[in-house]
């Protein structure tokens, strides 16, 4: 049986990082967390697509230069998705802008569904084939 | 055959549930904060453990440790109660416990329900108290989810021979509409202006009292006080003439105020109704038997020096349980608490005689409540089991006659009153008092007014008065030249 694909997963909740990392591991999935820019900082400088073939960013609780990361995931092939909060405000309206002008392969507001994500990482990844 | 019971541990609810709670059946109890919900779980897990059931307490709020701290200084036994404690803890607050990437129920809800079955199967209660069941809402993704969950966490442990009590928080923004479905019966507590009280709204598979009962919650627990019902309540009696001891008023009386009756003494401050009532009680006590004065305005110390001064031996009749005096503190007293105390005279203590003292003092303690129908259920109750009832009635008015500005004279058998009377001497006018009798229903009386007075001998009571005037008026004359 084909390995299944690791998963970066940047959220400044150590909690949300051992739920989402517990959730996909659970489903088979190697887990890469990350809590902090530095630390993505260093993961994007190594990546090779090989490792790492999707990334969950949940933007909250970071500064704006996140999106510098997220541009530099898309330059660097990897897939990514990015989580907010649900926000009705014009500025939570941009988020969806924002994240398609940044490369995301999708948008998805908290608090995740866990079938939902699965079913969106599976696809992304393309582990379901 | 009548159904097996479980005691719910608090004195007064198990009559009120007309014997407990039936067993393996699901009971909500709700309430706004502070209304003695956790309270409840208490008396009746504990109630449990002292008749050697397993007890299991569920919290998802207050910790196992306050809990049991709390339950303890109410001198609850909390010792044979095991716990499942899922309230969080400290850490979830200072390590970061808190997320925001999952929904609760996709978090917590699997552990939860694991714990709760490790929990029950580990030790198989007999009785579970879950305080709250709103908290499994937060473990829903909605109200289907929540309804289906709550089902079927009941099942699960009435189906493993449990009775489960559990407590909602209901509030005007969180309904719990659907847990009273959920239930097999329904208690809710409240407090109000008028004090603490309890009403079962449902219980399937039992008839039970409906209305509301007071209750009080102290650092002793719960206390529920039914609401009096005299139907439920009677002994034979035979309905003797019972004399006061002083011919005149005897004659007056066609021998007396028969046993089981209810007499209004009527009158004016001051007048002397409350020592009337006292010379009635010393009479019983003369025959052996016991009376009780509930009095709502006199210290007991007043009271027995007055009986020292006009020669009532009030300190034997104390000492050998003729008498008693009971100082109410009528705001602290609600009417269902108040007939509960006056039960416990009658059933435990064996009363014959009872005075009220007063009925405006009697009003305070109803604080708004229908004044003539807790006097009423009070009055038949005392008449069903052959006590002898007399309501000290003080009047205001000194333009008319009444028996009664509180509009309780029909529940009276018998009305003595008392009137000052201006007694008139060529140009000289004395005050003096006066006694008559205007309704008595089971026989006739003299229609004369007497004198009355008070002495250190005790009541007197002279011939009829004649050419008295006004006999309808509040203060009567008397006109006669020496």
């Amino acid at each position: 049986m084909r390995a299944k694909p690791g998963i970066l997963l940047v959220d400044h909740n150590a909690r949300n990082v051992e739920l989402l990392s517990s959730f996909l591991r659970e489903a088979g999935y190697r887990t890469e967390p990350v809590s902090t820019l530095d630390e993505l900082d260093r993961v994007l400088d190594a990546i090779r697509t090989a490792d790492v073939a999707l990334a969950l960013v949940d933007l909250t609780g970071f500064e704006s230069s996140v999106w510098d990361r997220c541009r530099r995931l898309h330059e660097a092939g990897v897939a990514f998705v990015v989580i907010a909060r649900q926000n009705v405000s014009p500025a939570g309206r941009d988020l969806f802008r924002q994240s398609h002008g940044a490369g995301a392969a999708h948008v998805l507001t908290k608090p995740l569904r866990k079938e939902q994500l699965l079913t969106l990482v599976r696809i992304l990844t393309g582990a379901d084939d | 055959m009548r159904d097996e019971r479980a005691s719910t541990g608090i004195p007064g609810l198990d009559e009120v549930l007309l014997g407990g709670f039936v067993r393996n059946q699901t009971y909500l109890i709700t309430g706004p904060a502070g209304t003695g919900k956790t309270t409840f779980g208490w008396h009746y897990l504990t109630a449990g453990v002292a008749a050697g059931e397993a007890a299991l307490y569920v919290t998802f709020s207050e910790s196992e440790e306050r809990l049991r701290a709390n339950a303890r200084k109410s001198g609850f036994a909390v010792d044979g109660v095991a716990f499942l404690d899922l309230s969080p803890s400290s850490q979830f607050f200072s390590q970061a416990e808190s997320y925001d990437i999952f929904s609760p129920d996709e978090v917590e809800r699997q552990p939860t329900t694991q714990h709760l079955v490790d929990a029950v199967e580990k030790v198989k209660p007999k009785r579970v108290f879950i305080d709250s069941m709103t908290h499994l809402r937060y473990l829903s993704a909605d109200a289907f989810q929540f309804r289906k969950q709550v089902l079927s966490f009941l099942r699960f442990l009435t189906d493993r021979g449990s009775d489960v009590v559990f407590v909602s928080e209901s509030a005007s923004d969180a309904v719990d509409d659907d847990l009273r479905f959920l239930s097999d019966g329904v208690i809710e507590l409240s407090l109000d202006l008028y004090g603490r009280s309890l009403i079962v709204k449902k219980y399937r598979g039992s008839d039970f009292r409906g209305m509301r009962h007071s209750m009080r919650l102290s650092d002793k627990g719960i206390e529920v006080f039914p609401r009096l019902l005299p139907e439920t309540h009677g002994k034979p009696f035979t309905p003797d003439a019972l004399s006061f001891g002083i011919d005149e008023l005897d004659s007056l009386l066609h021998g007396g105020l028969e046993r089981g009756t209810t007499t209004i003494l009527s009158g004016p401050s001051g007048v002397g109704k409350t020592t009337l009532g006292l010379q009635f009680m010393r009479e019983a006590a003369s025959r052996g038997e016991r009376s009780v004065v509930f009095s709502f305005e006199e210290r007991v110390e007043t009271l027995v020096q007055r009986c020292r001064n006009i020669g009532i031996p009030v300190d034997a009749m104390l000492e050998r349980g003729t008498l008693r005096i009971v100082l109410v503190e009528a705001l602290r007293f609600a009417p269902d608490e108040f007939a509960n105390l006056v039960r416990r005279e009658v059933e435990g203590q064996g009363a014959r005689i009872v005075m009220i003292d007063s009925v405006r003092g009697y009003q305070l303690s109803v604080k708004g409540e229908d004044l003539i129908s807790h006097l009423h259920a009070l009055c038949k109750y005392l008449q069903n089991m052959g006590v002898t009832t007399l309501l000290v009635n003080e009047l205001e008015s000194i333009n008319e006659f009444t028996v009664s500005e509180l509009g309780i004279s029909y529940l009276a058998d018998n009305v003595v009153f008392l009137r000052y009377l201006e007694r008139t001497f060529g140009d000289r006018v004395e005050l003096r008092k006066s006694i008559g009798v205007l309704k008595k229903r089971l026989s006739d009386f003299e229609k004369d007014l007497r004198e009355f007075s008070i002495t250190g001998d005790g009541v007197q009571i002279t011939n009829t008065l004649a050419n008295v005037r006004g006999i309808l008026s509040q203060m009567p004359q008397v006109y006669e030249s020496r």
